[in-house]
Parts: C-alpha cells; sequence; structure tokens
C-alpha cells in the first residue's frame, strides 16, 4: 500500500518529525503535504519539506484563523518561496465563522488575496472552509478557471461540494468521516467521484475512531481510509489507486 | 520492544498452547482471559493479537519487525480494536463500533477486537454482542479480559472459551534483587501489585505501621501520632492501612500459615495472642476502616478509633 497524507502538520506533531515518517511508512504512507498556517511556521514547513523532499512537501499560506496576520510582506514571502519544488500549493486559507478569530472582511480580504497568488504561480491552494459556505462558494466561482484545489477536512453540505467540483476543486476527506455523528458527511462522500477524492489526516487534529483520544498522526490514515473505501464501495486497493492518482493530477509538483 | 511476547513473564504454557492452536488453525474465535488483576492478562492479549496479524510469525513468535507488529506495538494497528471502559461501564456505543470495525475491510491476515475488564460490559453492550461473537467473520478473533468468568452474562459466557491466569510465582515476580520479600508476598503474584509497593517510601511506610500496631498493642500513642501523620495524606492512608491489613492477617496466622512479612515475625510474636474470635473481629473491623476511609470519614478518626479498639485488650 502506499497513500499519500495530503494535509498534515507535522511541526505541530509531538514525536520528531522522524519518528512520526517512520511510523507512517510503516502504515504505508508514501509522502505528506505539511501545511503551512502562519507567518512563523512557513519557515518551519519549508525546512521540513526541504529536508526531506519528496517524502514530505509543504504549502504556504496563512489560516483564516491567522488572516490578521496576512500582510502584503507575507503575500511577497509567499510568492517567492513557492516557486520552490517542495512547495506543492497554497493555503491553507479560507473562511472560518465557527470560531472568527479573524473579522470576516480580513478573512475574505486574505483568502482572496492568497487565491490570486495561486491562480499567478499556477499552483492549486489548499482550503479551509467552516460555517461560511455562502462567502467561501462566491470566490470559489469568481476564482473559477483559474485556481483550483482542495477543499480540505471537508464537512460542508452537499451544496458546497457541488459548487467545489463545479469550479475543479477536489475534496478531501479526514478522520472526521469516522465519527459516529457524521452520519451527513458519510453521505456527501458516496457521492463525491472516486477521481476528486483525497484523503487526509489533519494531524495532530481529529484522530479517526478507534484511536480517538489519542494525538492524530499521519500513521492513522489508514483508518479513515478503510471508512472512505466502504462508503465508495471500493477496495482498498482501488481507494489507494484514485487517491495517488488524485494526487498526481492535482500536486504534479509532488511527483 | 516490538516483539510484545518477550516483555511478558510467565504464562509460558498458555502461550504455548494458544500458538500451537493458532498454528493448526483451531485457536477459539473468542476467548476469555480470566485471573486476578496484574499477573498479564492484557499484554498477553495484545502479544496474542501480534502473533495472529504478523506476516512472519515461525515457531510459536511473531516476527516483532514487520509493519504490521511495529503498528501494533505501537497500538495503531488496522487490525486490532481495543475497547476500554468508558467511565465505570462498556456502552452499548462501544459495541457498536465493534460491529461497525468488523463490518469494514479486513486489512493483513486477521482481526482481534481486546474487550479490556469485560465484566464492565453492561447488558445492553453484552447483548449487542452476542451475534457478532457467535458467528464472527472469517478470520476474527474476540479476546475478553476479566477477572472472573461469572461476571459476564451467561449467554455471553457460554460463547467464550476460558483461558485462566494464575498468580505469578515469586520467582518471576522477582526481576530485581533488590525487592525485599515482605513486598513480593504482598504482591500475591501480581506485577500490578508490586508496582504499588516497590517505590522509596513504602519501606518507610511498612515501618511505620508495623510501628503503629505493635505501639497501640501496648497502648502506647507514640506509633499514633506517627500514623496520624500518615493519614495525612489519602492515598498514603490507604497504602497504609492494606498494610496494616496485612500485618493483622500475618499476626492471626503466625502460629498457623504462611505468613507474608516474614521479616516482620519477631516483632509480631511480641504481639499478644488473642483468641480467634476476637482475632477476626479486629480483622472484620480493618475492612470496615477501608470503606470509611474510601468515604468521606475524618482519617484521624479512623486510626485512632483503631487504636481505642486494640487497647482496652492489654488489660
Amino acid at each position: 500500500m502506499s497513500w499519500i497524507d495530503v494535509h498534515t502538520h507535522l511541526n505541530m506533531l509531538e514525536g520528531s518529525p522522524d519518528e512520526v515518517l517512520n511510523q507512517a511508512s510503516l502504515a504505508g504512507i508514501e509522502r505528506v503535504i505539511t501545511i503551512g498556517t502562519c507567518p512563523d511556521d512557513l519557515p518551519v514547513v519549508l525546512r521540513l519539506a526541504r529536508q526531506r523532499f519528496p517524502q514530505v512537501a509543504c504549502t504556504l499560506g496563512v489560516h483564516p484563523h491567522e488572516a490578521a496576520l496576512y500582510s502584503e510582506e507575507v503575500g511577497q514571502f509567499i510568492r517567492s518561496e513557492a516557486l520552490s519544488r517542495e512547495v506543492v500549493a497554497i493555503g491553507e486559507t479560507g473562511l472560518d465563522y465557527y470560531y472568527e478569530n479573524s473579522p470576516r472582511d480580513v478573512q475574505i480580504d486574505a483568502f482572496r488575496a492568497q487565491m490570486q497568488i495561486a491562480a499567478d504561480l499556477r499552483l492549486p491552494v489548499e482550503i479551509h472552509t467552516r460555517d461560511a459556505e455562502s462567502d467561501t462558494m462566491q470566490i470559489l466561482r469568481e476564482f473559477k478557471g483559474s485556481v483550483t484545489g482542495l477543499l480540505h477536512c471537508f464537512t460542508g453540505t452537499q451544496a458546497l461540494a457541488d459548487v467545489g467540483l463545479e469550479c475543479g476543486f477536489h475534496i478531501s476527506i479526514s478522520g472526521v468521516v469516522t465519527f459516529k455523528n457524521a452520519q451527513s458527511l458519510r453521505e456527501v462522500v458516496k457521492r463525491i467521484p472516486l477521481d476528486r477524492l483525497h484523503i487526509e489526516t489533519d494531524a495532530p487534529f481529529l484522530a479517526p475512531v478507534p484511536l480517538r483520544g489519542q494525538k492524530n498522526q499521519p500513521a492513522f490514515l489508514v483508518h479513515t481510509a478503510r471508512v472512505v473505501a466502504d462508503l465508495k464501495d471500493v477496495s482498498l486497493e482501488q481507494l489507494e489507486k484514485a487517491t495517488q492518482a488524485n494526487a498526481q493530477a492535482l500536486f504534479p509538483k509532488l511527483f | 520492544m516490538a516483539r510484545l511476547i518477550d516483555s511478558i513473564f510467565g504464562h509460558e504454557q498458555i502461550w504455548s498452547r494458544l500458538t500451537s492452536l493458532a498454528a493448526a488453525n483451531r485457536l477459539p474465535h473468542a476467548l476469555a482471559f480470566t485471573g486476578p488483576p496484574g499477573v498479564g492478562k492484557r499484554m498477553l492479549a495484545w502479544a496474542l493479537a501480534q502473533w495472529l496479524v504478523c506476516a512472519r510469525a515461525v515457531q510459536g513468535r511473531p516476527c516483532g519487525q514487520c509493519p504490521q507488529c511495529q503498528r501494533v506495538a505501537l497500538r495503531q494497528s488496522e487490525s486490532v480494536f481495543a475497547v476500554e471502559p468508558q467511565g465505570h461501564a462498556i456502552k452499548i456505543e462501544a459495541a457498536h463500533d465493534i460491529v461497525r470495525f468488523l463490518s469494514l475491510q479486513q486489512i493483513g491476515l486477521a482481526r482481534v477486537v481486546i474487550i479490556d475488564q469485560g465484566q464492565l460490559l453492561n447488558p445492553y453492550a453484552a447483548n449487542a454482542l452476542l451475534k457478532i461473537v457467535e458467528e464472527p467473520p472469517s478470520a476474527t478473533h474476540f479476546i475478553f479480559i476479566v477477572p472472573e468468568i461469572s461476571q459476564l452474562l451467561p449467554t455471553l459466557r457460554s460463547r467464550l472459551q476460558v483461558v485462566r491466569f494464575r498468580p505469578l510465582p515469586i520467582e518471576v515476580l522477582r526481576q530485581k534483587d533488590d525487592i525485599p520479600d515482605w513486598m513480593l508476598l504482598s504482591a500475591r503474584g501480581s506485577f500490578e501489585n508490586l508496582e504499588a509497593f516497590y517505590d522509596s517510601e513504602s519501606g518507610e511506610l511498612r515501618q511505620t505501621v508495623l510501628g503503629f500496631l505493635v505501639s497501640a498493642f501496648r497502648g502506647e500513642r507514640a506509633g499514633l501520632n506517627q500514623m496520624l501523620e500518615v493519614g495525612k495524606n489519602k492515598e498514603a492512608a490507604l497504602k497504609g492501612l492494606l498494610l496494616l491489613q496485612q500485618l493483622l492477617r500475618d499476626w492471626a496466622l503466625l502460629d498457623s500459615g504462611e505468613i507474608l512479612h516474614t521479616d516482620a515475625r519477631a516483632e509480631l510474636s511480641k504481639m499478644p495472642k488473642w483468641d480467634e474470635r476476637a482475632k477476626s473481629e479486629l480483622m472484620r473491623y480493618s475492612l470496615q476502616m477501608e470503606s470509611d476511609l474510601m468515604g468521606n470519614v475524618d482519617r484521624s478518626l479512623i486510626f485512632e478509633n483503631f487504636f481505642y479498639r486494640v487497647c482496652p485488650q492489654l488489660g
């Protein structure tokens, strides 16, 4: 088996990156994409990826929680460093009205600015969205044709999934799909085309059943894969091949 | 250590029997590991799970090196589902999780469900498991860990093959030379019990408790004052009471049986001889002290009352 964890935070995990990656490789996780979230951690994820590419690649971006920290200068840093081979996408960016750690208008401005960087550099974007479907859909449509990417840790409605797919986006499923109360998400997953589907851990958050309560890590990905394979009514081997092909299509710099 | 069986002491016969059966494809699909706490039932369940999923097991041993072995050792394996009580019960949600786990595709050679403290399965959870334990999917094994088989519902218990674990012999418990005999004997064959005693303070605490007991029989308050100091901390008080109960037991059995605190024999011998009825009443009272300690009774009063209960006998 050879899986790709398309969204993880290696720099936030408790174990050393080598230990975490070793455990991941025991579980057949061949590559991971570690995600930039704020100006301070961008050099960190870059270093992690530069030391271990292609096993580790990274994205550069500012999370909606930290949108207030986004600036022209940060944008310039992302633009220049994103040219490196290890940087396979922009993000994570997007909108989070659930926690609203940054004001909505600030989140929207930072999101648009990072979508523009992705458009200019022809890179995919990893999007975080929570309780902000209407504004997210609007911005996805604004950039339709010039930006594609990944709706990461998808927990939204069928309507958001439909708009994302219509705008050329792929959808990534995390350990949330294994949770008892995620029935509506499981229904959405059944309808996501197999050629647009990815799986991720979003570690250290959201450890899947039956490892809830533990700090999540890339090695736990296959627990989520089993549930997704069941929902898609495919074998694990078929899911693995499909997600590999999807990663190659969406993140060409990774290969 | 990736090969779990290597860190288990004792139980060689059980291991050999289970792995022989498994090698011959005759391992019952549902087992109950019964026996006192702390003797290694849970560890052996995980070791057996490792053997069952290992792709390169040879001669009754898992390889300990393959990814499957390593992932079981890390408790990350997709082939093993472990259930523990949430609070004071294993509820029906856990049973549903097990059924869901077994409905997903199998990865590897086998799947193992380990239910720890099975005696805490509530009736709904136990009933929800009956069908799948009776007819599990292929290459699926259930291991229920429970002190006594009678603690499971009869309907569940009839579906399980019982594997009895006995207390470990002292030679097995003695993994280090510096463990005093009284600690090994007090552990009653359980590493868990031994661990509770094996620290730098237990020796001193045992002396304090022995001093309290000896001086109480003499009617001297010096030992009581030291015991009251111990009683200020609930955890220490509970441990002290356990030692007090052991010493009372040794005092009662001094002439007729094997005692735990062999090194205290001389001091125990100096304590007065009571008749059997009075001895057993005092022992019973020490059990009452335990429930008082667990409750909200003033801890200093508990030991003081014991002191006055012992003193009048002098006359």
